[in-house]
């Protein structure tokens, strides 16, 4: 496990930086972006096959066979399966607890307006529930506060949570800088999807990765953002690292980045995910 | 067992001991027609077998009473796959393998050279030079059975076999127990004690792994460069006890390995190098430049063994690859052979002359009574396509094949030529989990100089590390994902070249022609998730084409395969939000679903797509809602090109029909590599595949369908995008897309 972890997170990294080089965008090197814990733009069901196309060789399919009958249908059942998903802070790494408050109100859905700001929305029917869990690590040695949080969402149809995938690509496409909440800002946002087999992703039916710069009115200077998102099914998993100073995302000779703790969170929550719905043998 | 020196495996005989079969053997096996029998032991049988392309094999069958045990096909089928997944041109490769017959088999290729136990028993230690390329090699062969997740557990001289090219390791991994070691397998495995890690000695399962293949590398390379192996010989127990606790005896090695052997040799499994530590410490050489990687008593071994097999029966002419008939010189056995051994054969002179000479009479297999004289002693160079030509890319393929195999006959049909080529097709089906697999019979064959391919994208990062390893250089057409050039690491591109622009410049190409229609200020560009690697880059490059004139697109962006509703829903919300151009960043399926929708809501504005739906099945799907669409694609119209009337006329001759798209891209390819290794040999040298990909990088080629240069990435320079225009069914060639954005004078405020 702790190996793939690693291949989807080089690889989710390659590919971004491969973009950034290859059109010439400036600004590479720092990333990322949206308020913690979101809902989608849009989310009309419309029937897809699940995206099944594989350009990379190496495993052909995900080793996940979900019971139809674990499968969440009410509003109740998705939302104790989110909770019981959701990465609290021993899902990142030693360091890390809760904020306050824990968890998003269970009506928490914020939407990203035609202005490009993050706005109070309503959860659509095709959403059965969403938790986030918010998590941090203390300011301490000359260090900020490092937020980040984890988010559950359980969609009614693995279509649904398809098109959700979709529409978190087109945020950072149509709005490359974000307000998240007044004095909070993303800029110079990239996203990039990987379905099963392709970038490294050896852990999930689909997955993406945002990032950008952060900028906080209370904080000097630009921090790195990043967000990553996955899906198993009719669930997403995501993650979020806004950057603080004195953190660095990426590990490196002489430190351990911010990613590593973001990585396995999102890896324990698909890992939750799968338990919670597979076929108990 | 208790040898005094290292024996031949017993499963491989040298070839003049080819057994015949009993009449207890099938006489086939699946592909492989069986020869004879190399060995046998209480597990099974090992035969030498030939396919339908004549070329060897060494299969191996197991008794069905073994494969019965618990666990064991399971085990065999996850070793296989493993082992599949082994890709170097210093291990011999798996071709095929059944886990489920009732009597489970696998096939390797089969090399005819001696063992570098055999040869260091006959002839003595190798020198410095020929242990530092044999130690380069072994190791990057270890390295990729470690990459692949498997232990070799078996590194010994009698599993290094030495060709004229390079040594090869053999029997990866293969059906061996978890935790059962050389000394319990009695009966295939027989290893050599002496090659035993204190690890594997002591039977401690769990500390076995890639460490002790290294321990086993060390002792290979003290031998080789003593004749002895560093923990002596005698009774088992005693050298495993000097194994565990005694120091090596490396008295002999030479000072410049002296070092690295024992470090390869520490105790501690932790404390040795990884074999790609190894492979990195002994770079300076590398085999492959003929024969002179081995003294020539060796060489001459391997040359006489090489001819030996000539007499095997039942030797036809047949062809090579698994594509269609190769140009210029049918491939028969003979030549398969000499390309086996040809270099060794110019290396030695008349003594393998005579060899070959002897042979002549027994040789009357092809039938071309050639067998009265020695054959001249040649060495068979090719150039090898790799493309799809029965999948879902075929009609791009076939149209490659043609081009490649034009270029080599005009060359083979000069009277001034240097050298003849052949030429190679196999065919990927577009098949990328099992590409890999197809494209070893180009990489591991030593007489392939370069090859044009792939089609696809998927094929190209499937297969794409086995080019690397094998040092060939690939060079495509049609393949535009920036990774393929484009390298993480430190390591720089030196395989693959590209004479398309990539995804991201196509992309960004498209942008350009479309800010050429004036009234574009808020084109809605939709990314298809369909083939995801394509269309994000498409997109990107669109965006950033875009962003250089000023214009903000609207973005949407669709899960894959959707369906033509989807389609609809989300070009009505585009219209709704008021675009005025649609771009398609998306394959053809779902190209048909929108050029539809556009219909039918009655949407006036200009439509783009890119080169994955550059194709008849756009046309012939969409029909009347295709008219109008702009197709931007990679390749040109040979009609629009002046210089391209005579590689037209000479494809018409040629295969009765006008070229189609891509296959003048093809011919011009290839001529420009061909040209390349005429250059080589003119400047003296035989054409190799070593330093060609650099040499081809840094030229400039005018050809039929124009110029090629290419950046330091290996990338096309520059341009490269064409822009037809869909009229009445058909592709209708506009021009080149321009290098530079037409930025609206007045550009709306709206962002």
């Amino acid at each position: 496990m702790a190996y793939g972890d690693r291949r989807l997170l080089r690889a989710c990294c390659t590919v971004l930086v491969g973009g950034l080089i290859a059109t010439g965008c400036a600004g590479a090197g720092d990333d990322q972006r949206k308020p913690e814990g979101k809902g989608s733009t849009s989310t009309t069901p419309v029937p897809t096959g699940a995206s099944t196309t594989a350009p990379a060789p190496t495993p052909t399919a995900l080793d996940f066979t979900p019971d139809p009958k674990r499968a969440p249908k009410t509003e109740a059942e998705a939302r104790r399966l989110a909770l019981a998903v959701v990465a609290g802070p021993d899902a990142w790494a030693p360091g890390y607890v809760k904020r306050t408050p824990y968890l998003s109100d269970p009506d928490y859905w914020p939407v990203l307006g035609a202005n490009c700001s993050w706005e109070t929305g309503t959860r659509p029917a095709s959403v059965l529930a969403s938790v986030t869990a918010y998590s941090e690590v203390p300011a301490t040695g000359g260090k900020g506060v490092l937020r980040v949080a984890a988010t559950v969402t359980v969609h009614r149809t693995e279509s649904d949570a398809d098109w959700e995938m979709a529409s978190t690509l087109e945020e950072a496409l149509n709005c490359p800088d974000q307000k998240l909440r007044d004095g909070e800002r993303v800029t110079g946002l990239m996203s990039l999807g990987n379905p099963f087999g392709v970038g490294g992703n050896a852990t999930a039916h689909d997955a993406l990765r945002e990032g950008g710069s952060y900028l906080n009115d209370a904080v000097k200077g630009k921090q790195f953002y990043s967000w990553y998102q996955s899906r198993l099914g009719q669930i997403t998993v995501a993650t979020v690292v806004k950057g603080a100073p004195g953190y660095q995302e990426m590990s490196d000779a002489t430190s351990i980045g911010t990613s590593q703790a973001q990585v396995q969170a999102l890896v324990t929550m698909l890992q939750r995910a799968e338990d919670q719905l597979e076929v108990q043998s | 067992m208790s040898t005094a020196t290292p024996q031949p495996d017993p499963r491989r005989p040298e070839p003049g001991a080819l057994q015949p079969l009993l009449p207890s053997d099938p006489s086939a096996i699946a592909g492989y027609r069986l020869l004879g029998r190399l060995g046998a032991g209480g597990m099974g049988v090992v035969y030498l077998g030939r396919t339908a392309a004549g070329e060897l094999a060494a299969v191996k069958v197991t008794h069905a009473d073994q494969a019965d045990q618990p666990d064991f096909r399971a085990r065999f089928r996850r070793e296989v796959e493993a082992a599949r997944r082994v890709s170097s041109p210093w291990a011999v490769p798996v071709t095929g393998a059944d886990p489920d017959a009732p009597e489970p088999w696998m096939a390797t290729a089969f090399v005819a050279g001696p063992s570098l136990g055999e040869a260091v028993a006959a002839h003595g230690p190798l020198p410095e030079r020929s242990v530092r390329l044999l130690g380069w090699s072994v190791a990057r062969a270890l390295a990729a059975v470690h990459a692949a997740g498997l232990v070799h557990r078996d590194v010994k001289p009698g599993n290094v076999l030495l060709a004229v090219d390079g040594p090869r390791l053999i029997d990866f991994g293969i059906a061996r127990a978890t935790g059962e070691t050389a000394l319990t397998a009695t009966d295939m495995v027989v290893g050599t004690p002496g090659f035993l890690a204190p690890e594997q000695a002591e039977a401690r399962t769990d500390a076995i792994g890639p460490p002790a293949d290294v321990f086993a590398l060390g002792c290979l390379l003290a031998y080789a460069a003593t004749g002895r192996p560093p923990f002596g010989t005698g009774a088992v127990d005693a050298l495993m006890y000097r194994t565990v606790h005694d120091e090596p005896d490396l008295t002999g090695v030479p000072e410049g390995l002296l070092d690295l052997v024992r470090e390869c040799l520490a105790k501690d499994p932790a404390a040795r190098p990884t074999a790609a530590e190894i492979g990195v410490r002994l770079v300076e050489d590398r085999p492959g430049d003929g024969a002179e990687w081995l003294p020539a008593p060796v060489v001459r071994t391997i040359a006489e063994r090489s001819a030996r097999m000539l007499a095997l029966p039942e030797i036809d002419a047949t062809e090579a690859g698994t594509g269609t008939a190769p140009a210029a010189p049918p491939k028969s056995r003979r030549n398969f052979l000499l390309l086996a051994s040809g270099a060794a054969v110019l290396a030695v002179g008349g003594g393998a002359a005579a060899v070959w000479a002897g042979l002549g009479d027994d040789d009357g297999t092809d039938g071309k009574g050639d067998g009265k004289k020695p054959v001249p002693p040649r060495t068979q160079w090719t150039i090898g396509v790799l493309a799809d030509l029965s999948g879902p890319a075929k009609e791009i393929g076939l149209a490659q094949e043609r081009g490649a195999r034009l270029a080599v006959e005009q060359f083979n049909a000069r009277k001034d030529k240097p050298f003849t080529l052949g030429l190679k097709v196999v065919d990927d089906r577009g098949d990328a989990p099992r590409a890999l697999e197809s494209a070893k019979t180009l990489t591991t064959d030593p007489g392939v100089l370069a090859v044009l391919g792939p089609t696809t994208d998927a094929v190209g990062q499937a297969v794409l590390p086995a080019f690397e390893e094998a040092g060939i250089p690939l060079i495509t057409v049609s393949a535009g994902y920036n990774l393929l050039t484009l390298r993480a690491g430190s390591t720089p591109n030196e395989t693959f070249l590209r004479a398309i622009p990539n995804h991201i410049s196509a992309g960004t190409h498209l942008s350009f022609a479309a800010t050429l229609l004036p009234e574009i200020r808020r084109p809605g560009v939709l990314e298809d998730r369909t083939e995801d690697h394509y269309s994000w880059q498409v997109t990107g490059g669109v965006r950033f084409g875009f962003g250089q004139a000023g214009i903000a697109p609207h973005f949407r962006v669709v899960p894959a395969h959707a369906d033509a509703r989807a389609y609809r829903r989300v070009l009505g919300e585009m219209i709704d939000s008021g675009i005025d151009a649609y771009v398609h960043c998306g394959v053809t399926e779902t190209a048909v679903h929108a050029a539809r929708a556009l219909t039918e809501l009655g949407f006036a504005g200009p439509r783009f797509t890119g080169q994955a739906v550059f194709g008849q099945d756009f046309v012939k799907q969409a029909g009347a809602a295709a008219e109008g669409w702009f197709v931007c694609a990679p390749v040109a119209d040979p009609a629009t090109q002046k210089t391209a009337a005579a590689f037209t006329a000479a494809h018409r001759k040629r295969f009765g029909t006008a070229p189609a798209y891509y296959a003048g891209e093809s011919y011009d390819v290839v001529t420009m590599t061909i040209e390349q290794l005429k250059a080589q040999a003119k400047a003296g040298g035989k054409p190799a595949r070593k330093g060609l990909w650099a040499a081809l990088r840094k030229q400039k080629y005018t050809g039929a369908m124009g110029g090629y240069h290419f950046n330091e990435f290996g990338d096309l320079g520059m341009g490269g995008t064409f822009v037809f225009a869909v009229q009445n069914g058909a592709y209708k060639p506009i021009g080149s897309a321009p290098l530079l954005p037409n930025k609206p004078e007045k550009n709306d405020k709206k962002a």
